[in-house]
């Protein structure tokens, strides 16, 4: 390998431009610090991840990116509705806050934006590897992608490291972080999802909400219109069965037709507007996700199962968190305490989005009868994703003590 | 070693759970797992719990609605008898729909200077509050859902009208006339100068445009659902009277998923006097202008597969009222405060915030 070339020094480097990266930058850059996000991919890209929950709501605010938001016209999103089994049955859950759908591609665009509009820096590279002092973690190598393939990779000298690469979990890959733990009921599952022009929403108002259908247990689909005709459809099941199909494409259309009756009359003028993706291996968690010099947010340390949409309003909540642990860090903050405060508090919210997941697929009559009842208020704030709050919810103690009275194992309150 | 109430109970609800759950497949026993088996979904489970309110008089409280207890039918036998030892629970009438939460909701009476006392059951929360108008043939606890998804975040009131449900007095064929009057001696003792929100279904409806030009600028909405601009209100009441005398034919047409006659708590009352004397021909001669006049701001609900009022009636009566909202509600009939009590609130909460800003 050859020496390093063009070392710089920054307070932050953050590895990755997705909503963590952009939150994170955004935040630490408006208090002043010397921020580079490195970003390996060209923006604008796609990603999927289009339904906001309630929470994400006044950290968009806080950001200054909600104007723009309304302005391009995102969906508003008022709730979920869950279609149940061969539509029988459904109930609805309001959002917290009213929130929007997104396109990606467009949504994360306007986080970087704002990122670097507030003085942080962008390096279109892929980071390669941690540069170290000892344990600590110091800097990042990255190699920039319009550079030469076999060049010396760059040096980027910084006082923190986050890692916001996402499912890449950059750090964990590195040995930096513990290895990704892969969990043991959503890890065997696929999702496979294109997006459609003119496929048919409920009237009204109600039509911009996000549509989850129930099959059977593990096999389900999502609807989530992205504009007044763009239409995100995803259909997950078992990863074996997709061979069983005969590939992607048609285990896709299987699903499409067969998950739900309400799901399959949708699309009698619909045209599908995108190749249909597969992805595969997306849950999981890293144990170990912080330490000298460095911690990990969002999806880079943890993702459960996109049931209740909580991916992009975890990395916002986490980011927000995680910024004013490095801030109080840099000032001189004990670096254990902050970041083990910071790394509790993702701890219980993954661990309360994981129960309620697993009370959703285990006991799906009950979680309807909960989501309606004396709890309904309870599940509303689970659902708008206010899952990191300290105090347990009446609601998720009634989960937990019926999952474990079932034998599965809960997460610890508070843990 | 079980008991013979024990037995007795859970061979009644193993007989309920073949009739009512098992739609194709063997029949279970008392120690099949329901859950495993997937026997119990959210409708089966709301009916379960509407047959065991109404065949051991106890309401099972949201609490003790846990998986554990639905197992099998001897685990929810074992349940029941416990409920029934204990002396049961305070019972209010079933609901169409989904599950009822009997905790924040209270009965209330009301005595009228007619001799009329009208039922209600209300929940405490703050203004504006919400007064309730079902359908004719309706109970007040078919609103219990909305009552219950309005929590305490709104104080609301559920009415019975003469004729119906538990409401009682001299009058045997009231008419759209004497309910208003009811509704307004109600509302004088309930809420005597409070600002209200009036939300009708139906009969409902037509109740609450009567009462919102009477109330004037104290109504801050008025919200319309199973109601709408009939272009031909004659021939409308006809097939309506017809449609009552089959309350099967009545409920398939009323609502989008099959409901079963004990659970709509329609059941008689589709062939009450009360039922035949609500619309006069003066007040059908009047129902073309039914929508004029009205002040306040109004929110139309329409069901999208109700069977009872057409779709156009819908459109027509949010265009025949300046500045109304038109919303739609997909897979729901002509009931949607029983068919879809939380998307309604939802839809109802939207406009007001909407109203007041
Ligand atoms: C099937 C499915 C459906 C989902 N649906 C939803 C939904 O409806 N709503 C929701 O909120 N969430 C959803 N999610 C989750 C959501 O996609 C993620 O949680 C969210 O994007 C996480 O944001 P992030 O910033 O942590 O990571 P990402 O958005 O993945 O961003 C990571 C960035 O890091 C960059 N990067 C990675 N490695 C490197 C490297 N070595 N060098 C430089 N750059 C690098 C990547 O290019 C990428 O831009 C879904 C997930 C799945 C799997």
């Amino acid at each position: 390998m050859s020496a390093p070339s063009s070392a710089e020094d920054v307070d932050v480097a953050i590895v990755g431009a997705g909503p963590a990266g952009s939150c994170l930058a955004t935040l630490l850059a408006r208090a002043g610090r010397r921020v580079a996000v490195v970003e390996r991919a060209d923006f604008p890209r796609y990603h999927i991840g289009e339904s906001l929950t309630g929470a994400s709501t006044p950290i968009l605010e806080e950001l200054g990116v909600a104007e723009e938001m309304d302005r391009r016209q995102f969906p508003p999103k008022r709730g979920v509705k869950v279609i149940g089994h061969e539509a029988h049955n459904e109930f609805f859950v309001p959002v917290l806050n009213p929130t929007w759908q997104v396109r990606r591609e467009e949504f994360d665009q306007i986080l970087l934006e704002r990122a670097l509009h507030e003085g942080a820096t962008l390096r279109r590279s892929v980071v390669e590897s941690v540069l170290r002092e000892g344990e600590r973690v110091v800097g990042l190598l990255h190699r920039p992608v319009h550079g030469h393939a076999d060049g010396p990779a760059h040096e980027l000298r910084a006082r923190f490291v986050a890692d916001c690469s996402g499912q890449s979990s950059l750090l964990a890959r590195l040995g930096v972080a513990s290895k990704r733990v892969v969990d043991d009921v959503f890890s065997r599952q696929i999702a496979l999802f294109t997006q459609y022009e003119g496929a048919r929403r409920d009237p009204g108002e109600m039509g911009n909400n996000t549509f989850i259908f129930y099959g059977t247990e593990l096999h389900w689909a999502w609807f989530i219109p992205l504009s007044p005709t763009l239409t995100s459809v995803g259909v997950v099941m078992p990863a074996a069965k997709v061979a069983e199909h005969g590939g992607p494409e048609a285990a896709f259309e299987w699903g499409r037709t067969h998950i739900n009756p309400d799901l399959a009359k949708r699309f009698n003028f619909a045209r599908e507007v995108s190749p249909v993706r597969a992805l595969a291996n997306y849950s999981y968690h890293v144990d170990r996700f912080w330490g000298e010099g460095w911690c990990c947010v969002g999806d880079a340390h943890q993702f459960i199962d996109p049931i209740f949409s909580f991916g992009v309003s975890f990395a916002l909540i986490e980011a927000r968190a995680a910024s004013a642990a490095i801030l109080d860090v840099l000032v001189g903050a004990d670096e254990a305490t902050r970041l083990g405060e910071y790394a509790a508090l993702c701890s219980r919210g993954q661990g309360v989005a994981r129960d309620l997941i697993r009370y959703f697929w285990r006991f799906p009559t009950f979680f309807a009868f909960l989501a309606r009842g004396e709890y309904r208020r309870d599940v509303i704030r689970l659902l708008g994703s206010a899952c990191h709050d300290p105090e347990e919810l009446g609601a998720i103690k009634a989960m937990r003590a019926a999952l474990r009275e079932a034998g599965v194992e809960t997460a610890v309150a508070g843990g | 070693m079980s008991t013979a109430q024990e037995d007795a109970t859970t061979a009644t609800i193993t007989a309920f759970v073949n009739d009512a759950l098992v739609r194709d497949g063997a029949p279970v026993d008392a120690r099949t797992p329901l859950l495993e088996l997937g026997l119990l979904d959210s409708l089966g489970l709301g009916s379960l719990l509407a047959f065991i309110r109404e065949r051991f008089g106890v309401a099972v409280p949201d609490e003790r609605v846990v998986p554990s207890a639905f197992m099998s039918a001897q685990s929810i036998a074992r349940l029941v008898d416990e409920l029934v030892r204990d002396g049961g629970f305070a019972c209010i009438e079933p609901a169409p729909g989904g599950p009822v939460t009997t905790s924040h909701i209270t009965p209330r009476a009301f005595a009228l200077a007619d001799g009329t006392e009208i039922h209600a059951l209300e929940v405490a929360g703050p203004d504006p509050r919400w007064l309730l108008l079902p359908g004719l043939g309706e109970v007040a606890s078919s609103w219990s859902a909305v009552l219950t998804s309005l929590a305490t975040e709104h104080g609301a009131l559920a009415i019975d009208y003469a004729g119906f449900g538990r409401s009682s007095g001299p009058l045997h064929t009231p008419t759209l006339r004497d309910h208003v009057g009811h509704a307004l001696a109600v509302i004088e003792a309930w809420a005597s100068d409070e600002p209200l929100v009036l939300v009708g279904c139906s009969a409902g409806s037509m109740i609450a445009c009567e009462l919102a030009r009477r109330l004037g600028s104290r109504v801050r909405g008025l919200v319309v659902t199973g109601f709408g601009l009939l272009d031909d209100p004659e021939s409308w009441w006809l097939a309506l009277q017809r449609l009552a005398d089959d309350p099967r034919a009545f409920l398939a047409a009323a609502f989008d998923r099959p409901v079963t006659l004990s659970t709509a708590a329609l059941e008689g009352s589709l062939s009450r006097p009360a039922y035949r004397s609500f619309l006069g021909p003066d007040d059908r001669a009047r129902l073309p202008a039914l929508f004029e006049g009205l002040h306040v701001p109004v929110l139309v609900v329409g069901g999208q597969s109700d069977g009872i009022i057409p779709r156009d009636a819908f459109v027509r009566a949010s265009e025949a009222i300046p500045g109304a909202c038109l919303e739609w509600l997909a897979r729901c009939g002509h009931f949607p405060h029983a068919e879809q009590a939380d998307e309604l609130v939802h839809l109802i909460r939207g406009f007001l915030s909407e109203a007041v800003a």
